[in-house]
């Protein structure tokens, strides 16, 4: 983590505040990921965690504080420029284009590349994913769905992004799939950093390098996971619920 | 005769299925309708007249001229009309500012080319093909050919090119089209750009097939074409197409077989059945539904 | 200058415009109010011509005719929303249309003649007590509960609202207007036939309510004024006023698409015109922190409509 943190970082929030009308969800939200990082956004339900990364997409507009993605500002940059800069966003409930077929699905995934190599990527994520290969040609809609998050994340990498934001990609999941979908995020670890929105505080907290804990849009506690982990108060504010049955082991 | 029939459905059919595609494609991406779109079809027909009648030029030239015109209507429509109340997520002012566009375009008409159908110029000499069980001049052959290769042509713009995926996944899902790059405010120019070309062709090969350019065929067009995308499934390509060749069978088949005040009722009852006992659209699989 | 029975017609597009803005209250549009206006205007021209019954009861018979047909229509439009609900009343005024032109009793399509008995006091005095209504209407709870169903349905389900009955209230609502807007235009015109019901006899309450403003009950009144009393101001321009009306209508909703007279406009006329008038000398007394006061329980009130 420190020879990660001396590098400039990736993406850079300050003083975030996103308001719904009247309803504020976030207040001076401030958070950096550094290149090659997991970094895991946790709270309960209603905490803002999904506001934070629909507003770092660019689909809800912050009404102060400032976004930097990879030296560049993006406080006002309209969400498919900042896919193009090289953000993917798997969005809460996976966001699978259900008339589309799996391929197509995969295919938009790359729509802001311009090379020459989306055939080969397609074919390296065949590989890695044979049922997705099989059911290639099968509307994305007829996926089961541990299968839908394993498009919606393969889908994501097809962009090559140098940051994926993952929104509750463990959520509805069958615990098997769940084991599934955190191997996925640490293959991508290799070549992405990644934001995590999980309700699965323990297994995302064990991925995670850094991790930061929003109650009621703000951020309460932040720090390297390890520490987060044995932090005894988290564990009994937030982690308590979920710890007992998904984290025995 | 029943193939004769079947040749003036399929024409009717294909007529009825291009502006439904207009049609359908903008609402797929606003879910909004677009009331100007049959006037646009209106304006095709008329283009033509001038184009091959007034100015004398081939027929190719001429349906350059109809597409450039389609072409332009269809932007003016996104800019005037929808782009205006785009912040506001209303149906109504868009849907109304459209129907104040039909109503101009409607007096335009009139302005410039009349009140009254004009005759358009024999536009194809030819032989008439006897098949056997039916004939073909060709005329028909022409309007047929240019109907089903630019339902092909939609067809494969929206499952192999950039841009039909595009348009495919701004109409699925907004937001997610935009997390994936696509510029979503210029899709909707784009899917206005080639509603309104499908609509100036399908007015263009209407006048063709009946020989005159008809300034009252908006309305009845326009109403049945709406019928046709219900019935195919809102937003859905494939469908309206299907939709729409259907719909040229139940119209012909009607006014063959039984009066004039029924065959034009024949479609709206159809839709209504469609739209109690399967909103999703004739061809719509548990896949398209949705609550709109 | 403009001709009196003008102001007739502005009546009965008022309420028209009624019709609509009433099943809009509760995210119903309907784009074949001409259907309810059509049965409204043959219900009571059967009544009074070809029945002998006096005037008075023909419009009560179109009104419970309207209401009824609006319930009937409505019931399986309950399933639909937005456009299919919009393509759905185009097809059953469509469907209207083609009734009386095929019905012989009436005079199919050339439809037949001797309606009479509608004056502009008798259409203003409809206006005045519905506007009246509807007025009273707009700070009820019943008014809350429809725009919750309009902007939540699911929501105003779960806090225990009969949705179906608050939708089917507003349609069968929305429809006696449209049915009693009928039988007062077919007693003006003397004559009816099926063509006055066409299509754009159902769109241009939407004009109203598109132009004027959905939020308030005075928004399709203005709209109403100014596209009936419009054209009738471009006479000098001859052929070309209904080009250039289109051309306006456009530009209004291009630069207001919310409508001309908003809700925020209303509440602010109101605050203004509360501080104009201390009248009451409890209120004078009060009358700097009135104005803010007045306003907060509005807006609050307004964020509590939607759950």
């Amino acid at each position: 983590m420190d020879a990660k943190t001396t590098s400039p970082p990736l993406l850079r929030i300050e003083g975030l505040r996103v308001s719904y009308g009247p309803v504020v969800a976030l207040r001076d939200v401030s958070l950096t990921v550094y290149p090659g990082e997991v970094v895991a956004v946790l709270g309960a339900n209603g905490a803002g965690k999904t506001t934070l990364l629909r507003t770092i997409s660019g689909l809800l507009r912050p009404s102060a504080g400032a976004i930097w993605f990879a030296g560049r500002e993006l406080t006002r940059v309209p969400p498919h420029a900042i896919a193009a800069a090289g953000l993917a966003h798997v969005p809460e409930g996976r966001g699978i284009l259900g008339r589309m077929t799996v391929l197509e699905n995969l295919r938009m995934g790359a729509y802001t590349r311009r090379d020459g190599e989306i055939a080969r990527d397609l074919a390296e994520l065949c590989e890695r994913f044979p049922i997705l290969h099989e059911r290639r040609h099968q509307p994305a809609a007829l996926l089961s769905g541990g299968q839908q998050q394993m498009l919606a994340i393969a889908r994501a990498w097809m962009a090559r992004p140098r940051l994926i934001l993952l929104d509750e990609p463990s959520l509805g999941l069958a615990p098997r799939l769940v084991a599934e979908v955190f191997q996925l995020i640490a293959a991508i670890r290799e070549r992405a950093a990644v934001l995590l929105v999980e309700q699965n505080t323990r297994a995302a907290l064990r991925l995670a390098d850094r991790g930061y804990v929003l109650e009621l849009g703000r951020v309460v506690l932040d720090g390297p996971a390890r520490a987060l982990l044995t932090d005894e108060g988290l564990v009994r504010a937030y982690l308590g619920r979920r710890a007992a049955p998904g984290g025995a082991t | 005769m029943i193939g004769q029939q079947l040749v003036n459905a399929l024409m009717l059919g294909s007529n009825y299925a291009l502006v439904a595609i207009g049609y359908t494609l903008v609402f797929g991406v606003l879910r909004l309708l677009n009331f100007a779109h049959p006037n646009v079809c209106v304006l095709g027909g008329f283009l033509l007249f001038s184009a091959v009648g007034t100015l004398a030029l081939p027929l190719p030239a001429a349906i350059a001229v109809v597409i450039v015109g389609g072409a332009v209507l269809g932007l003016a429509t996104e800019r005037l009309c929808f782009r205006p109340a785009e912040h506001l997520r209303d149906e109504l002012a868009p849907a109304i500012s459209s129907v104040a566009f039909a109503l101009v375009l409607t007096e335009l008409v009139a302005k410039v080319w009349g009140a009254e159908p004009r005759r358009l110029p024999p536009l194809v000499t030819g032989a008439t093909f006897d098949l056997g069980l039916f004939q073909v001049s060709s005329i028909q052959l022409v309007i047929l050919g240019l109907s089903f290769g630019l339902m092909l042509g939609v067809d494969y713009l929206l499952q192999h090119t950039r841009m039909g995926y595009a348009l495919r996944a701004v109409a699925e899902q907004r937001d997610v089209a935009q997390l994936l790059g696509v510029n979503v405010r210029a899709t909707v120019v784009w899917a206005f750009l080639l509603s309104g070309v499908l609509a100036a062709l399908a007015g263009m090969l209407l006048a063709m097939r009946i020989g005159l350019a008809d300034p009252n065929v908006g309305l009845s067009y326009g109403l049945r074409a709406l019928a046709v995308m219900v019935l195919g499934g809102l937003g859905n390509v494939r469908g309206a197409m299907v939709a729409g060749l259907l719909v040229g069978l139940v119209d012909v088949m009607a006014l063959a077989f039984l009066s004039q005040a029924y065959s034009s009722v024949a479609a709206w009852v159809l839709l209504l059945v469609v739209l109690l006992c399967k909103p999703s659209g004739l061809l719509g699989t548990r896949l398209q539904r949705e609550s709109i | 200058m403009v001709d009196p029975s003008v102001f007739v017609l502005l009546g009965i597009n008022i309420l028209m415009g009624w019709s609509f803005y009433v099943m809009l209250m509760s995210g119903q549009f309907s784009f074949g109010n001409a259907g309810f206006m059509a049965l409204g205007a043959y219900t009571a021209g059967i009544a009074t011509v070809k029945l002998g019954l006096p005037y008075g009861v023909g419009l009560l018979l179109a009104v419970v005719v309207g209401a009824v047909a609006g319930g009937l229509v409505g019931l399986p439009a309950l399933r639909m929303r937005g456009v299919y609900l919009a393509l759905a009343t185009i097809a059953f005024a469509f469907l209207v249309e083609n009734f009386f032109v095929n019905l012989e009793y009436t005079g199919a399509q050339t439809g037949f003649y001797g309606l009479t008995g509608t004056t502009l006091p008798g259409v203003y005095l409809c206006v005045a007590v519905l506007g009246v209504l509807l007025l009273r209407l707009q700070h009820s709870r019943l008014a809350k509960s429809l725009q919750a169903v309009r902007e939540h349905e699911v929501v105003a389900s779960t806090l225990g609202l009969n949705t179906t009955y608050l939708k089917l209230l507003s349609f069968s609502l929305g429809a006696a207007f449209a049915a009693l807007a009928g039988a007062l235009y077919g007693h003006y015109t003397y004559f009816i036939s099926p063509e006055l019901f066409g299509f754009f006899q159902s769109v241009w309450p939407a004009f109203y309510v598109a132009i004027g403003g959905a939020g308030t009950v005075v928004g399709p009144v203005l709209g109403a004024a100014i596209v009936t009393l419009l054209p009738e101001y471009f006479q000098p321009l001859q052929e070309w006023r209904l080009l250039v009306f289109g051309l306006t209508v456009m530009a209004l909703i291009a630069l207001r698409p919310q409508g001309l007279y908003t809700p925020y406009m209303q509440r602010r006329l109101g605050a203004w015109l509360r501080r104009l008038q201390p009248r009451w000398p409890r209120a004078a007394g009060r009358s700097p922190t009135a104005v803010p006061g007045d306003a907060s329980p509005g807006a609050v009130g307004a964020r509590g409509e939607s759950p």
